[in-house]
């Protein structure tokens, strides 16, 4: 089981790419589990056609404790385990302990000892703001960690800030960085711009996204662009990925 | 509103169960708090605090260093401490602040055994569950940590697995029990929870078998079945018909190697219709308050209940888990029973049924510790003899 935390600049296309990979891993053939982790709880659904999952932290703000996975997860294309943690009441709580909670609930229920996917993907939101939202990158959850972005500026200052974070771990025994997926927004010289950015904080680029009205043209259909045409650019692209992730494809 | 205590008092807490397990084991137990946890170990939850030499300490975590998560210096707090003692092992045991806000203890553990080459555990304590949750996860960490790969067993030698004082109390009960399993042709290799040291228990590999005290030994009892072949027991020999059948119970266990959850093996069944009980405690002391009440004084129908985990293989039909005070309340109230066995603050609870008085320090902490009250064989029967009616006594 490989565990790979996605992290990236709000707005920057995290969920659509992580959806994407899970799609496109489970295309490949293996069994996938994606957890998103922002309160917003939208990361899955498109990989379960529009169906909402409940959300952990809803789960248990109403029944205060949760007995069975079958209350949180749902599973979504080609077998998708989607789990939401949510997060607290708007503008209240702890939306990074909430992510904690989350965790702490999956492990009780022996979630990846059941579902025993090859892959977990943790959707997480924007920034390693705090200790809630460093959690998938401890010891025992995420392996690696891709970031996405963009070559505008401030989604390279948050791939920055990432950077910084997980070199602040690096004694902690916490996941490593795989590399950057470059989503692009089609601003001038961006591949130049992404690729000296990669090369100063030493880190492969692991795939490149173009800009492509079809992801939301799918998006719209509450599907990924791999559910909707497998065969289309961006589904090759994303496929491509997925076969570097899974150690079958070659490295960019 | 079902929760709230209006009798009774908060029970001991998950760190205090860990640190009680761990205290005399000669290793620096560290509780990541402002103080008032560390203090609430101290002064109410473990007797043997006062005039020790035993290490443990607050983090003096403070409202900035949880905010903006600056845990280096706890860091170089401990590896000051380190630097300074000889002692043998440092323990990381949370609290509610670290809780809320995440603290990563084992990555902590990772930076503090890499720079002082000293074993760390840790336990992520949240001072919401209950001592025994604390405890357990204490021994379990001891059987995981420090115990000897050694395929030599040492003849009728046992392991006592959950003596802390938060359940088997303050009137020296190690020394009691040891004696008692002495007098039965036992030697004890160590004493797990109660004063046994490191070198002591890391021997422990060696028993022929495990006597679980009480519920928080038993997740660290099987541990040791499964990676050390060592079957187990549980039970307290409390009673006269407990001490008669110890020797042969612990023997047929060696012998046979499979674990044994009952002390006595007289045939429960035949009992005298003497009576009804319900007994509030540890379930595995309660268990054995029960068999003592079946056995030696001819009770027909006793329940255990515990406001503390309770395991469903030590459980019968008609025990309980209590979650509140309600909950023992309402119990009570709804049965019919001769007699209650449990700690003194629950009487208001129990209205006019007889309580005979068994401290619990996990729920009255210092009130009774001081009380000496002896129950190990023989003097469990005199002991409950004194508040029985005279047609219990047989």
């Amino acid at each position: 089981m490989k565990k790979i935390a996605i992290y990236g600049k709000g707005g920057i296309g995290k969920s659509t790419v992580t959806s994407s990979l899970s799609a496109a891993l489970s295309v490949l053939g293996y069994r996938v589990m994606q957890i998103g982790c922002d309160p917003k709880a939208d990361s899955t659904i498109n990989l379960t056609n529009g169906q909402r999952v409940t959300p952990v932290m809803n789960y248990l703000r109403e029944f205060h404790s949760c007995s069975s996975l079958d209350e949180i997860s749902l599973v979504g294309y080609n077998g998708i385990v989607c789990v939401e943690a949510g997060g607290p009441i708007p503008g209240l709580g702890c939306a990074g302990r909430g992510i904690i909670t989350t965790f702490n609930t999956l492990e009780s229920l022996q979630a990846y000892e059941i579902f025993k996917p090859d892959f977990v993907l943790y959707d997480v939101l924007g920034d390693v703001v705090c200790g809630g939202f460093a959690m998938p990158l401890r010891e025992g959850y995420a392996d690696e960690v891709i970031i996405v972005t963009s070559g505008e500026k401030m989604s390279l200052y948050a791939a920055n800030n990432i950077k910084k974070a997980l070199d602040n771990f690096e004694n902690r025994n916490y996941a490593k960085l795989k590399g950057l997926i470059m989503n692009c927004r089609n601003i001038e010289n961006e591949e130049e711009i992404v690729t000296q950015f990669a090369k100063e904080i030493d880190s492969p680029i692991i795939g490149n996204i173009p800009r492509s009205s079809s992801i939301q043209y799918w998006e719209e259909r509450n599907m990924t662009p791999i559910q909707g045409d497998v065969n289309c650019i961006i589904s090759c692209s994303f496929l491509e990925i997925a076969s570097q992730i899974a150690g079958t494809g070659k490295e960019n | 509103m079902d929760n709230i205590s209006v009798f009774l008092p908060p029970f001991s807490p998950d760190y205090s169960g860990f640190c009680s397990a761990l205290f005399s084991l000669d290793g620096i137990l560290v509780i990541h708090d402002a103080g008032g946890c560390t203090g609430n170990f101290t002064a109410y939850d473990e007797p043997r605090w006062f005039g020790s030499s035993s290490h443990v300490y607050s983090s003096g975590l403070r409202e900035i260093d949880a905010v903006i998560g600056d845990d280096q210096f706890f860091i170089e707090k401990i590896n000051k401490i380190v630097r300074e003692s000889d002692n043998r092992f440092v323990a990381l045991i949370g609290s509610p602040v670290p809780t809320v806000i995440g603290t990563d203890f084992k990555a902590l553990a990772h930076i503090i055994r890499t720079s002082t080459k000293v074993p760390v555990i840790t336990f992520d304590a949240n001072g919401i569950d209950y001592y025994d949750v604390g405890a357990s996860s204490a021994f379990l960490a001891i059987a995981k940590n420090f115990i000897l790969e050694s395929g030599e067993k040492i003849k009728n030698s046992v392991n006592i697995i959950g003596a802390t004082p938060l359940d088997l109390g303050n009137n020296d009960p190690e020394r009691s029990l040891c004696s008692f399993i002495n007098d039965a042709g036992y030697t004890v290799i160590s004493c797990w929870g109660g004063n046994s040291k490191i070198d002591a228990i890391m021997q422990s590999g060696k028993a022929e078998l495990n006597l679980v005290v009480s519920r928080s030994g038993l997740a660290a009892a099987r541990y040791m079945e499964e990676k050390y072949g060592i079957p187990y027991v549980t039970g307290v020999p409390i009673g006269e018909s407990a001490a008669k059948f110890f020797s042969v119970t612990i023997s047929e266990c060696i012998k046979d190697s499979k674990s044994r959850i009952r002390l006595n093996n007289l045939d429960l069944d035949k009992s005298k219709n003497n009576g009804t009980a319900c007994i509030v405690a540890d379930q595995v002391i309660g268990n054995s308050l029960r068999e003592c009440l079946i056995s030696d004084f001819g009770f027909s129908d006793v329940i255990v209940c515990s406001f503390f985990e309770m395991d469903s293989t030590l459980s019968i039909p008609g025990d309980v888990h209590l979650n509140s005070e309600d909950g023992l309340e309402n119990l009570i109230s709804s049965g019919s029973f001769d007699v209650i066995v449990g700690d003194p603050l629950i009487q208001p609870l129990i209205g006019d049924v007889k309580l005979i008085p068994f401290p619990h320090i996990a729920i009255s902490s210092r009130i009774f510790w001081n009380d000496s009250l002896q129950y190990f064989g023989i003097e469990g029967s005199k002991y409950l003899k004194k508040y029985l009616n005279p047609y219990h006594v047989t």
